[in-house]
């Protein structure tokens, strides 16, 4: 943006404009949510009072399980997810471009659909025998994996198109069986790109409220349920307690994922930045 | 390499390493390949020289195991592969972007087909060592792709595919990504390692004649999918079968000539075939198919040429007036373009001798021993 200016003043200004924008709308929300979660009172600009006592409170009995029912959820779809699209992605490289376009079209299609009606569609499907996992966890992991396979399979796909020309085909050559080029050559490679994907995919899946609230069972209440829940009814600080360690969860478990690089991937993705 | 082993060595009645018969590869309507018969034997070069396009890589490509082939059969030694994956071929390849596993350090991607075979540790370890010492990587084993140079990388690239002690080594252009001085170097140290893996079958694809001529003991010249020459680099270049061939190697000159009925082993000395040009009648050889009547073409190569300042004979006779329509010095030569009535000749002599004035008349001789009639298609 700013190359499209040239004073250097006014790059300046725009320069800083910009971040005051950005930490208005990004930084002064989530600064106001940990504010709530040690308000005790809360009439005026800032609370009068402060106490611990949600983020305690968040920590035990319903709350903490919503915490573990999420992060328990976001794992187990987002493995599943990383599988299913990886493996998509895969696969439909052997295929024409118009069945390409077609599995791309199938896998990409959760994004554009609104997730309440993503919910809701799983839910009538999976209400009937012999598919009868109403009210079940299995229909919340599914209904979270439906929705981030699409990123892991975009991850997956752009990581194959920068695959370097022909080292599968090389591998192969050197006497290694398919299952072998995949396992040594193949997702060794494609790593970073899923990497990126499992970040991503946990994240959304531990914030996802529109379609697991059409079909959360009432013993696998996730904690952006809870939040929810707990402000409907008003408890407005009590749900911003819940949301500041959903935060803290969330970002403990892609610290976890993107834990110290290995001088062999450094040295990857070095070579892939080109540098 | 100078010498095809099979010249040399009289004992190999085993099949050869790689036998392709009538090999045709078929991309919707284009016909790639059309009907390639091919054999090379053990210790034998042979380079796949052609144009882009000429399916060349095509006929590398389906004996690795890349491509499938529409019709023909491919054999290693006596096993029928035509319908094998590539990884149970057991050959080694290299390819002009080198394909190193960007992931793997050089040990390892050199490592990588004894790991495929599960050979035992201390053996993959001793051969990798073998390897990197015989193409002078050894001091880079640890070393990741990204951190060597081209011809580093081309190096590991060799030593990987040699490696598995392929029966042959299949190269598809290895030098194109280097800049010249390394590529004469390279050719060198390909030379260098074949001598030391005297047994190993070399099938060299490139469109450089020049290298062709340096590596190969034979070269398979294509066209448009099909084999257009097939032999020792000295016979095509001396004696070019057809026009293409002739075309390709050295910018030959083609000049129409009609072959004189029954002048064919005339003299008795040698095959020599007389044919008329520009009313003059001269001495050439002939080709394996040259036509002993009618319209042909005769073939000599610039630097056969000379230019004679005088109307002297020659002693073949063989001799050409003109006009000299340009001079070039060229560094180590000149190159000089003569007019004789319909045909223009392109003459190179050391660049020592006086620079031709344009205008001027000449005589261009040349000895029958550097003309070739050949036939025209």
């Amino acid at each position: 943006m700013s190359e499209l200016i040239h004073s250097r003043g006014a790059r300046r200004l725009l320069a800083g404009a910009g971040m005051i924008v950005t930490a208005i709308v990004f930084g002064l929300p989530l600064l106001t949510l940990i504010l709530a979660s040690i308000a005790g009172e809360w009439t005026r600009a800032l609370p009068s009072t402060l106490t611990v006592a949600h983020l305690r409170a968040a920590l035990g009995g319903a709350q903490r399980a919503a915490l573990w029912h999420s992060l328990a959820t976001g794992l187990v779809a987002t493995i599943v997810a990383l599988v299913l699209g990886a493996w998509g992605a895969l696969a439909s490289r052997r295929y024409p471009a118009p069945v390409r376009r077609g599995i791309d079209a199938l896998f990409l299609m959760p994004v554009a659909i609104p997730s309440v009606s993503i919910g809701l569609a799983l839910l009538v499907a999976f209400s009937h025998p012999p598919l009868l996992l109403n009210g079940t966890v299995v229909l919340v992991v599914i209904t979270h994996v439906v929705l981030i396979t699409a990123y892991a399979y975009t991850s997956a796909q752009a990581g194959i198109a920068r695959l370097p020309p022909s080292v599968e085909e090389m591998a192969g050559s050197l006497g290694a069986a398919p299952s072998r080029v995949l396992v040594r050559v193949t997702l060794p490679l494609l790593l970073p790109h899923l990497r990126a994907a499992a970040a991503l995919g946990l994240a959304l899946s531990m914030g996802e409220l529109g379609a697991t609230i059409m079909i959360y069972p009432p013993g696998w209440i996730t904690a952006p349920v809870e939040i929810f829940s707990l402000t409907d009814r008003g408890s407005l600080f009590a749900g911003a307690a819940v949301s500041v360690w959903l935060l803290a969860t969330t970002f403990a478990a892609l610290r976890l994922l993107d834990r110290r690089r290995s001088p062999r991937r450094v040295a990857l993705e070095r070579r892939r930045s080109g540098a | 390499m100078a010498e095809s082993p099979r010249a040399t060595s009289g004992h190999d009645r085993a099949p050869p390493r790689i036998r392709v018969h009538a090999l045709s590869v078929r991309y919707g309507d284009h016909l790639a390949l059309d009907r390639v018969d091919l054999s090379v034997a053990a210790g034998e070069v042979v380079v796949l020289l052609g144009e882009s396009g000429s399916g060349k890589t095509t006929l590398l490509r389906a004996i690795a195991g890349f491509t499938e082939p529409t019709a023909g059969r491919i054999h290693l030694g006596s096993t029928d592969v035509t319908d094998a994956p590539p990884h149970a071929r057991g050959l080694g390849l290299v390819v002009q972007n080198y394909a190193l596993f960007p992931h793997l350090r050089v040990a390892e991607n050199v490592a990588f087909g004894l790991r495929a075979r599960k050979r035992p540790r201390p053996q993959i370890e001793r051969t990798v060592a073998r390897f990197l010492e015989m193409t002078g990587m050894a001091s880079h084993a640890r070393r990741y792709p990204h951190e060597l140079s081209g011809g580093q990388q081309q190096r590991v690239a060799i030593a990987r595919a040699l490696a598995i002690e392929p029966p042959a080594l299949l190269l598809d252009e290895p030098l194109s990504a280097l800049d010249a001085p390394l590529r004469a170097d390279m050719l060198d140290e390909l030379r260098r390692l074949h001598a030391e893996l005297p047994q190993t079958a070399i099938v060299y694809v490139t469109h450089d004649q020049t290298e062709a001529i340096a590596i190969g003991h034979r070269i398979v010249l294509l066209n448009a999918g099909r084999i257009v020459a097939d032999g020792v680099p000295r016979d095509l270049h001396d004696t070019p079968p057809n026009r293409y061939t002739a075309e390709f190697f050295g910018q030959a000159n083609l000049l129409p000539v009609r072959v004189l009925e029954g002048t064919a082993d005339a003299r008795a000395d040698r095959n020599r075939i007389a044919a008329r040009i520009a009313d003059r009648t001269i001495w050439a050889r002939g080709s394996a198919d040259a036509p002993r009547s009618g319209a042909a073409l005769l073939c000599v190569r610039p630097h056969d040429l000379r230019i004679e300042e005088t109307q002297a004979q020659t002693p073949d006779g063989n001799h050409l007036d003109g006009i000299v329509r340009s001079a070039q010095w060229l560094g180590a030569t000149q190159r000089v373009v003569v007019e004789a009535g319909p045909s223009t000749i392109r003459v190179d002599r050391p660049a020592s001798e006086a620079l031709p004035t344009p205008g001027a008349r000449v005589r261009v001789s040349f000895s029958a021993d550097c003309a070739v009639v050949l036939a025209d298609r």
